[in-house]
């Protein structure tokens, strides 16, 4: 099998490549490896949604993107480059952060100043990326207000963080990512925190406007089932490591790594209410204890001989990956 | 369901301070709940805030009683008055058909454990400078006076009934998977004895692997001690999963109970449709057509200043003048099927299609 990677290759399309990238904490003298040889590619205008359980190393992937790691605690191998610039240079990172990149975090009363209004916030974003005066910023942050569909913008700019509740804040969070029409939005949990009922009016918000601007999605998420309703293509990913990357459609139709295929059967679906619910024995190894071979192995109940050793990310077309040497012998169930 | 199964293998030891259950308190329901109301002063002083307003129904012995709704709707005040953690303002709440007021305070300590409460999260519900063992005796030594073998026996066959082999009786919280904890603290739970268990989101902290587990784990000793279960969650496809009835809860208030099965495939309260709608799928994207989704408008008002009339009214996609001015009772058009709602909603198919033929109540 050669190794065409028509995915983390340059292509005229790859908006976000990301190859070979591993990220370190430093601890005093310890060193710990956190993820391990990431890569993957967003399109233009493509939804890309991360998913996997805590501790995978989901977020700090997002955050090496944005440069958001400490510094000097932190380190950044291999490559991340946004249509062609190197993300891992501050200079070229600080043209793109914020102004072509936007970002939503998990929760949004902690990601908004509360000693400064809404308004203000969105307006300093805006005048900080496109040089333009403070009225005309007012101006555009209401229309951003008002494009997240928040009632009464020009009374609501002066409003202060605490005075909106979860759901209203998550709008200005994506009021103020979408103000300067970045290309690419990346979304760390932005639902997670919110209730059923207004994660469906967020989600909905949220890919109205991806989609009006035309920008490209990176969303993170614990919950496979926003991935199915919002993505075109996942990653899936385990212990620091990607283990599956192919369209959401075709993964659930039928996974081709053990732990997607694992992740999808322990939902409960209604089908047989009180059953069992079929489970993924055991625990995600600790970082200081990683496997050579396959490390979702402890957990595999397909695991063979041919485990022990590392497993590469493998090309099944040109559309899929997965990390598992067995993927052409196993067949995994899928939901749909 | 057993009754006699009711003694697990965890009692061996007789206690002559655990309450037997007579056979008048058989044939109660385990909870009797009766026009509960819960207020709370606010800071400020001069305004209620109405957690839980004139809330009935009861929950039968050895069933799973689900009770869903969204943050602020009350559900975890509920869950602490159940266990008299906190007291009820007006309303009755009968545990095993005895109203715990009446009873004096020794009586009340009997009483009171045969109805436990297992908190959300597992970190906090710990003490961390405790062991595993430590922390499961302490309920029965409080019982007991004293900490003898006997009672470390009972702890360990406790953690055994939740999968914990006896290696992890002398670790600490910090040593454990948020699983494993949540484990511990049904195996707490456990070792009274109880009758009921009151869940408050006890997984809703944990991955999905692990929480497939831990209601693995749920489900199978419900069925083996015959317990009954009152399980409050925000999460719909668990609630339908381990619930036998579902009772939804919407600003203080139930506005629909049903048997789970009824309740998922044919919602009478326009809110409960919109719960149902707003979950994502996995299957349903991929499917021809998609699903017709049900966005409400808006967010749960304040408690403390509820609407008028119908409580979902602000956000009811059929709210008309009616439901400004009066607030509707809970009524039961189909056996077993109660809904507070003015109108007789029908809702041909609630997957294919999304147009509820609206109907007024004759």
């Amino acid at each position: 099998m050669l190794p065409v990677d028509n995915d983390s290759g340059p292509s005229e399309d790859s908006l976000l490549v990301l190859d070979g990238v591993s990220v370190s904490f430093i601890d005093r003298q310890y060193r710990r490896r956190i993820t391990t040889d990431v890569r993957f590619s967003i399109r233009r205008g493509e939804t890309l949604g991360i998913v996997g359980e805590s501790g995978c190393g989901k977020t700090v992937t997002a955050m090496a993107i944005m440069g958001l790691l400490p510094a000097g605690k932190s380190v950044v191998e291999g490559r991340i480059e946004f249509e062609g610039r190197n993300l891992l240079d501050h200079t070229q990172l600080r043209q793109v952060r914020g102004r072509e990149i936007g970002m939503i975090f998990q929760e949004p009363m902690s990601a908004l100043d509360p000693v400064f209004t809404i308004g203000e916030q969105i307006s300093e974003t805006i005048r900080q990326h496109m040089r333009v005066d403070r009225r005309t910023s007012r101006a555009q942050a209401i229309e951003a207000l008002a494009a997240v569909k928040i009632a009464d913008p020009h009374k609501r700019y002066d409003d202060y963080p605490m005075q909106l509740s979860g759901g209203m804040l998550q709008r200005v969070m994506i009021a103020q990512a979408l103000a300067c029409r970045p290309k690419l939005v990346i979304a760390d949990e932005p639902t997670t925190a919110l209730d059923v009922t207004v994660q469906a009016q967020i989600l909905d918000l949220l890919s109205r406007q991806v989609e009006s601007t035309g920008a490209a999605l990176l969303l993170i998420t614990h919950d496979l089932g926003v991935v199915a309703e919002t993505c075109s293509r996942m990653v899936t990913m385990y212990a620091g490591e990607v283990v599956e990357n192919g369209k959401v459609e075709t993964i659930l139709r039928k996974p081709r790594h053990p732990y997607t295929a694992g992740l999808l059967s322990c939902l409960p679906r209604g089908a047989m209410p009180k059953s069992l619910l079929p489970s993924i024995p055991g625990v995600v190894p600790g970082f200081d204890a990683l496997p050579v071979g396959c490390r979702f192995g402890s957990r595999c109940s397909n695991f063979a001989d041919s485990c022990r050793q590392h497993q590469a990310l493998i090309d099944l077309d040109a559309q899929h990956k997965t990390r598992c040497g067995l993927a052409r012998e196993l067949d995994l169930q899928g939901v749909v | 369901m057993e009754l006699t199964s009711a003694i697990g293998a965890i009692s061996t030891v007789e206690d002559a301070e655990m309450p037997k259950t007579s056979g008048a308190a058989i044939r109660s329901p385990v909870f009797e709940v009766r026009e509960l109301e819960v207020h709370f002063r606010t800071r400020t002083g001069d305004t209620m805030l109405r957690a839980v307003d004139k809330v009935s129904f009861q929950v039968h012995r050895g069933e799973t009683f689900g009770i869903i709704g969204e943050s602020g709707s009350g559900k975890s005040t509920l869950a602490r008055a159940l266990t008299y953690l906190t007291k009820p303002t007006r309303g009755q709440i009968l545990q095993d058909g005895i109203d715990p007021l009446n009873l004096g305070p020794r009586e009340l300590r009997t009483h009171r454990r045969r109805f436990q409460l297992i908190f959300q999260n597992p970190d906090s519900a710990l003490n961390p400078r405790r062991s595993i063992l430590s922390s499961v005796v302490e309920p029965l030594e409080i019982v007991r006076g004293q900490r003898t073998v006997e009672l470390e026996g009972l702890a360990l066959q406790a953690l055994e009934k939740v999968g914990l082999r006896s290696e992890f009786a002398l670790r600490y919280p910090h040593q454990l998977s948020g699983g494993q904890k949540q484990r511990v603290n049904i195996a707490r739970a456990l070792v009274m004895q109880p009758a009921a268990l009151v869940c408050d989101e006890i997984v809703s902290a944990l991955d999905v692997s692990i929480r497939a587990e831990v209601l693995n784990l749920l489900i199978g000793i419900q069925a083996e001690l015959g317990l009954t279960v009152v399980f409050i969650t925000h999460d719909l496809s668990v609630v339908s999963h381990v619930s036998d009835r579902i009772a939804v809860m919407y600003l203080g208030q139930i506005v629909e109970l049903a048997d789970a099965a009824e309740l998922r495939g044919r919602p009478l309260h326009p809110y409960t449709r919109a719960l149902w709608s707003a979950e994502p799928q996995l299957s349903r994207s991929v499917a021809e057509g998609g699903h017709h989704r049900v966005t409400l408008q808006g967010e749960i008002p304040s408690p403390v200043t509820p609407p008028s009339g119908c409580r979902f009214r602000t956000r009811c996609p059929h709210a008309r003048e009616i439901c400004v001015e009066k607030m509707p009772l809970l009524r039961e058009p189909a056996p077993g099927h109660q809904v507070a709602c003015h109108f007789d909603l029908e809702y041909p198919d609630l997957f294919t299609d999304g147009n509820a033929r609206l109907a007024t109540q004759p």
